[in-house]
């Protein structure tokens, strides 16, 4: 027979804050958010509670009632100080944007954290879940009996600051009830015609319903599970719709409702534990490469192909040795991960002999698999296979800073229109979208470009200001023709504004530059070269 | 002529023949008076193309760079190893140039020089190797007979269009490269002419499977890119 665990969050949000941020635990919290009435309480402290704010009041009413408490709490300190007793002073209002996206996020942390009390376990359908439920169908003859298990999964709760309300039934709907409707004194392990019986008892909100159904059921005077029952199937499908009965036969174990299961995140780590300390570094080399191998299996196997590589040797009497891989795609592969990873290995000095090594796949995605096809012309791209080798092997040497992509920017200011984006940037989102057109002719601009621009000694200008000739690489050169100026004045947001007429000059001996008059120092700089 | 030399001839032709190696396609130079004076109307893909530049501002990497592009029409990446950080990449891309493609190896974070140089001899060859690159660019400063050997061998098993622009003063060195350029900028005697065109020479050094001209004189339009020879049939002054 199945059983099955809800550990039900009370107050989930605002339980969720205070384990964030434990400072927070003496003073009175709100959590708000916005709604059609503007912001408006969506949770609260028991703190607060205690002083007269509940769910659903305006932020400014809220406000206005803990600040008439702390100004009657204040007199009272002040009168105790007057008669020399002391009192405590009245604690701060701490007012919260209520942010759904970290409750989840915590919940699902959770989740992977009750892994410990049973091997599947999932979060209520919900877009806001507070209660993570337990397949412990297995689980209890290892610990004892229920009782043992709710004991302890209750005090597992306690010790981290949670508060919890615990339920077991045969059926998911069943315990989800149990756990938000079952008195809090009754924690022990339901028998299974007894949890039946209680359903019964129990309010229509424990059947999962939404708020709007409930409200006019009540208003048709019922008011517990079991009255239900007693009605007419068929009325309460053709009055409700199909999802009160399905409810309903959920919670009674007539439908089977399936735990979603939460993953852990898979973790591929291998490590080798040296029997004494090895002081020989090819038998570290040896075992090293073991490690990839055994990593590069378990990653094929599920699979997924490492991002990032991540190795630290431990050494007797010095401190661990580590090193970071990075890829450009990801990858299973033996040979290409050794490789990569030896480069980084031949490096290395280890400063003592090694006692344990450990390698770890850090980041990892699913392996990207295409058919080939019959002319592997259109897969000879930057996206291929053997140039994602290519890139993870020369950003391996040369550091990933070394081997970029060149995007286009539209920026007037020559220097900054083009950004490197480096290929191997795992995680930080490198090398994205389509590349941008660049609006200029094929002559415009010079393939060389001379980063910071040089300063030109000796530049004689015309009348109308364009250079005649000026003197480079210890040669002078009279300009035959130019074209400009190219007026570019750009970046005074950036507080280094630059104000620059641009020419493109033709020497008498038919080389081209790029020069330009800089209109705030007042001299010529030489920017590029068409080479 | 006795019968072992005239063998020994032969033989010596076929292995000079361009069109022997594994991947000998021809591959446009991007200038098409260039294609008409070589063997195959273009370069050979699996080959190394040596350009070497007549003095800043001679339009050398431009060439190279066009040849590049044709290069990789049919497919391959285009790898610049560029350890200098001198390449401006929205001028590429103004001349045609897929930046969405291009892979640009820059200088790695060496403090020797020496250290530098090595590392990107070694981008150099590994991006050379790569089945799937369509061309590298690269300005090798100064080329050990080895390593440039080892280039070539790498090219010849790969595919890969290799582009080595070096400076003119690389003449006098013993070069691995099929082919061998030197590009100079055409100069302005008189006054200079009103027409928006950049006139350069390009004098072939080294060719194998010879050349039909020595030297091509061309016209590159400033608006369009487009280049024509000098005089009709690409013959130069």
């Amino acid at each position: 027979m199945p059983r099955i665990l809800a550990v039900w969050l009370p107050n989930w949000p605002i339980q969720r804050l205070l384990y964030d941020k434990p400072a927070l635990r003496r003073r009175p919290v709100i959590l708000q958010h916005r709604t059609r009435r503007g912001l408006c309480v969506l949770a609260c402290s028991h703190a607060a509670r205690r002083q007269g704010v509940q769910a659903g009041l305006p932020i400014a009413e809220a406000t206005a009632v803990m600040l008439a408490v702390d100004s009657r709490a204040g007199r009272e300190a002040l009168r105790s100080a007057v008669a020399g007793q002391s009192a405590g002073q009245p604690a701060e209002l701490h007012v919260e944007t209520h942010d759904l996206r970290k409750d989840q996020a915590a919940i699902r942390k959770l989740a992977i954290w009750c892994h410990r009390f049973s091997p599947l376990v999932g979060l209520e359908e919900s877009p806001a879940p507070d209660t993570l439920l337990l397949n412990v169908t297995g689980v209890i003859p290892l610990v004892g009996d229920e009782g043992t298990l709710l004991e302890q999964v209750m005090r597992s709760f306690r010790q981290h600051g949670l508060e919890v309300r615990l339920g077991v039934a045969e059926t998911v709907g069943a315990a989800w009830a149990l756990a938000h409707f079952q008195p809090a004194g009754e924690l022990d392990a339901n028998e299974p015609c007894r949890s039946e019986t209680r359903l019964r008892q129990l309010p229509l909100a424990a059947l999962r319903l939404p708020a709007e159904m409930v409200d006019i059921l009540m208003r048709l005077g019922l008011c517990q599970v079991g009255q239900l029952l007693e009605l007419p199937r068929v009325e309460l499908e053709s009055r409700f719709g199909p999802q009160l009965l399905r409810r309903l036969d959920q919670a009674f174990g007539k439908v089977a409702e399936l735990i979603q299961p939460v993953q852990p995140p898979l973790d591929f780590m291998v490590e080798w534990l040296f029997e004494y300390p090895m002081p020989q570094r090819r038998a570290v080399e040896q075992v090293l490469r073991r490690l990839v191998e055994q990593l590069c299996f378990a990653l094929a196997d599920q699979g997924r192909g490492a991002l990032r590589l991540r190795g630290r040797i431990r050494c007797q009497d010095a401190d661990p040795v580590t090193w970071e891989v990075g890829l450009f795609r990801p990858s299973a592969d033996q040979e290409h991960l050794w490789r990569l990873v030896e480069t980084h290995f031949d490096r290395l000095p280890l400063p003592g002999p090694a006692t344990s090594v450990v390698v770890r796949a850090t980041q990892h995605e699913r392996l990207r698999t295409r058919q080939r096809e019959l002319f592997d012309q259109q897969q000879r791209n930057i996206d291929s296979p053997q140039i994602a080798n290519l890139i993870d092997c020369l950003a391996s040497q040369l550091g990933a800073a070394a081997v970029v992509q060149c995007l286009p920017r539209h920026d007037a200011q020559p220097e900054r229109a083009f950004r490197n984006v480096p290929l191997v940037d795992a995680g930080k989102g490198g090398r994205k979208g389509p590349v941008s057109e660049v609006a200029c002719g094929p002559l415009d601009r010079p393939l060389q470009l001379v980063h910071p621009p040089l300063l030109l000694d000796t530049v004689s200008a015309a009348s109308d200001g364009s250079p005649v000739s000026f003197h480079y690489l210890g040669g002078r050169h009279d300009v035959a023709r130019h074209w400009g100026p190219e007026r570019i004045e750009t970046g005074w947001w950036r507080q280094r504004g630059v104000r620059r007429d641009y020419y493109r000059v033709e020497t008498r001996e038919g080389r081209r530059f790029w020069l330009f008059y800089c209109l705030q120092e007042r001299r010529w700089h030489l920017h590029g070269v068409f080479q | 002529m006795h019968p072992k030399i005239r063998e020994l001839d032969t033989l010596l032709r076929q292995v000079e023949r361009p069109e022997n190696g594994p991947h000998r396609t021809p591959v446009s130079t991007g200038c098409g008076p260039l294609d008409v004076v070589l063997p195959g109307r273009g370069f050979w893909r699996g080959s190394l193309v040596e350009w070497l530049g007549n003095g800043p501002g001679c339009g050398v990497g431009m060439l190279a760079l066009w040849a590049a592009r044709e290069a990789c029409r049919e497919g391959g990446a285009l790898v610049v190893v560029d350890p200098q950080d001198h390449f401006y990449p929205p001028a590429a891309a103004a001349g045609g140039v897929d930046l969405a493609n291009t892979i640009v190896v820059r200088g790695a974070r060496c403090r020797q020089v020496q250290e530098a140089a090595r590392q990107s001899e070694w981008a150099l060859d590994q991006a050379l190797r790569c089945p799937h690159v369509a061309a590298v660019i690269a300005w090798p400063q100064r080329l050990d007979s080895r390593v440039f050997r080892r280039w070539q061998l790498a090219v010849e098993a790969s595919g890969c269009l290799g582009l080595l622009i070096r400076s003119a003063e690389a003449k006098r060195e013993a070069s691995w490269a099929d082919v061998r350029l030197l590009v100079s900028p055409e100069r302005t005697i008189g006054p200079a002419p009103r027409a928006m065109k950049w006139r350069l020479q390009v004098e072939v050094l080294r060719c194998r499977g010879g050349v039909q001209q020595r030297t091509v004189g061309l016209e590159i339009d400033e608006r369009t890119g487009d280049i024509h020879a000098t005089h009709p049939g690409g013959l130069a002054t």
